[in-house]
């Protein structure tokens, strides 16, 4: 690759290896270099921690968008409820927020034996460590007719991009009596109460603005999902005769589609569903960085020694979030914050001499079922002879009544201006 | 209170340690007790969620307690202490408070 001076210098390399800013941010002489690749709820609050926990430590961010979305609360942004920058953060924003040399830049080689990452316009690095954060990429191929160049026809908005304004978009459209269908993948995949919510929230907005006769299905290629009993529980109250929820057992796999037509295709069935707005959320695996790099096995994901959330393929390499094999830890922002603390002190403690941490995770999904009422679920994990189990958990109980629904809506808000704040740096006006 | 002031603030409320040495001048924080932090930042959400760098390890263990024996409804902190022993809500509140500056 030939880079022009200005390319080195708009990267900050024209007199050093590694960018300046990671070196002013820390004390005296750096002693290792950690390069993170991703910024989202893994990436961003790893980079953060391990500047934090070993000022010596060299950190440099690589993320391949300038901004993104959020997934935690991008279903409101569908429902009306939030503005889209309500829920976008800014990579260079995250990056001088943390102290950390960040580059917006995408990663077309990383190299996980000899500890080098290449850039498409910022020249090659290496490093002591690499921490890859980097999310899930849909699986194409699985769902006849829909693939990624169409899929924005119906679209997922699943990977905070500009398919969430798509979709959010197109709600308006649907007619009063109209079909809404909700394409939820198998396990696993990012978000898992996410199509859920999604259904409860379409729900509310079609309600809302007079639409109560239109239907919403839940196609789903699996026969349960988390916090069924609150969910269905919810829907009966709130939206009767609205969404229908089915189960792969009865037929609710999503096998084909018609991105022309709007029609969808379950197991089994001789005849579509004609729908008058599809949300068709594949199934996933791994981001392309981690299948290309060898840190992905034949399942799509990568396995991770949770004690570290080292790569079990490549020593030296970290992998932190939705990308990984870390059941029964769902891939949520909340683990994957709390895997990234769990990453950067083992990291530290490492590069430093210390003892090492003692794995223990936490996580907790909030999920709204209407513009005010929310549920939840939460667990505490420890990992022991390389496996990670539950040590305590617990979900929102069936009898809450509405107060309690509003009072974990209130929680969830918090809880997102708290994840928010400790993950991307600054507290986010609504 | 404007931008930078805050992420100047939110910056100094964890502490940093010496690095390059065997031994850290302080021990560092768990990552159990970072994880905390998801919720419980210093300067937000003071109200529903207190910032667990504000709490001493003996109002810790109160409220930890308080949790698993007398749940309020909607307890998130309930669901991670429901099988705890008295011992083990001691160590847990101890470590989780060993980084606190009053």
């Amino acid at each position: 690759m030939t880079l022009s001076r200005r390319d080195l210098l708009k990267a900050g390399l024209a007199t050093a290896t590694w960018p300046s800013l990671g070196r002013a941010a820390n004390r005296g002489k750096p002693k290792s270099r950690v390069i993170v690749i991703g910024a989202g709820f893994g990436g961003a609050t790893c980079a953060k921690y391990l500047r934090t926990l070993s000022p010596t430590t060299e950190v440099l961010l690589i993320e391949r968008r300038s901004s993104f979305l959020t997934g935690p609360f991008s279903n409101l942004v569908l429902a009306g409820l939030r503005s889209a920058e309500s829920v976008t953060f800014n990579t260079e924003t995250i990056g001088a927020a943390h102290g950390v040399k960040t580059l917006v830049d995408e990663v077309i080689v990383l190299d996980p034996v000899k500890l080098s990452v290449t850039t498409a316009n910022s020249g090659s690095f290496t490093a002591d460590r690499i921490v890859v954060a980097p999310g899930v990429a849909m699986r194409w191929g699985m769902i006849e007719g829909l693939d990624a160049t169409n899929s924005a026809t119906m679209p997922h908005a699943w990977t905070g991009d500009g398919q969430v304004l798509e979709l959010r978009d197109r709600l308006d459209a649907v007619p009063d009596g109209g079909t809404v269908l909700i394409g939820a993948p198998a396990n696993p995949y990012r978000c898992p109460p996410g199509p859920y919510e999604r259904a409860s929230l379409i729900a509310f907005l079609l309600s809302r603005s007079g639409r109560k006769n239109c239907k919403i299905i839940i196609a789903d290629a699996k026969d349960d999902f988390t916090k069924r009993a609150l969910f269905m529980l919810e829907w009966d109250a709130l939206y009767p005769d609205m969404i229908e929820w089915l189960p792969r057992a009865q037929g609710g796999e999503v096998v084909r589609v018609d991105t022309s037509t709007g029609e969808v295709w379950l197991r089994g069935a001789e005849k579509p569903i004609v729908t008058h707005l599809a949300s068709i959320v594949p199934p996933q695996q791994a981001a392309e960085l981690a299948t290309s790099s060898d840190l992905a096995d034949e399942s799509g994901w990568c396995p991770i020694n949770p004690a570290d959330f080292e790569s079990k393929k490549h020593p030296g390499v970290h992998v932190l979030g939705d990308a990984t094999i870390a059941a029964p830890v769902p891939k949520s922002a909340f683990a994957a914050n709390s895997q990234a603390k769990l990453c950067a002190s083992a990291v530290a403690a490492r590069l430093n001499g210390w003892p090492a941490p003692e794995p223990r995770l936490l996580n907790t999904c909030y999920s709204f079922v209407s513009d005010t009422q929310a549920i939840s679920v939460s667990a505490f994990y420890g990992a022991v002879d390389g496996r990670i189990s539950v040590l305590s958990d617990g979900v929102s109980p069936l009898t809450g009544d509405t107060a309690l629904r509003e009072l974990e809506a209130e929680q969830a808000k918090a809880w997102y201006v708290s994840i928010t704040a400790d993950s991307f740096g600054l507290p986010h006006a609504e | 209170m404007n931008k930078s002031l805050l992420c100047l603030l939110l910056a100094v409320a964890t502490p940093t340690y010496a690095a390059g040495s065997a031994k850290p001048k302080a021990a560092p924080p768990s990552p159990l007790a970072l994880s905390c932090t998801g919720c419980h930042q210093p300067l937000v959400n003071a109200k529903e969620m207190p910032a667990l760098n504000m709490l001493t390890p003996a109002k810790i263990a109160e409220s930890l307690l308080a949790a698993r024996d007398k749940p309020k409804a909607g307890s998130i902190m309930a669901r991670f202490v429901t099988k705890m022993s008295d011992a083990q809500i001691a160590s847990l509140a101890a470590e989780l408070g060993s980084t606190v500056r009053p």
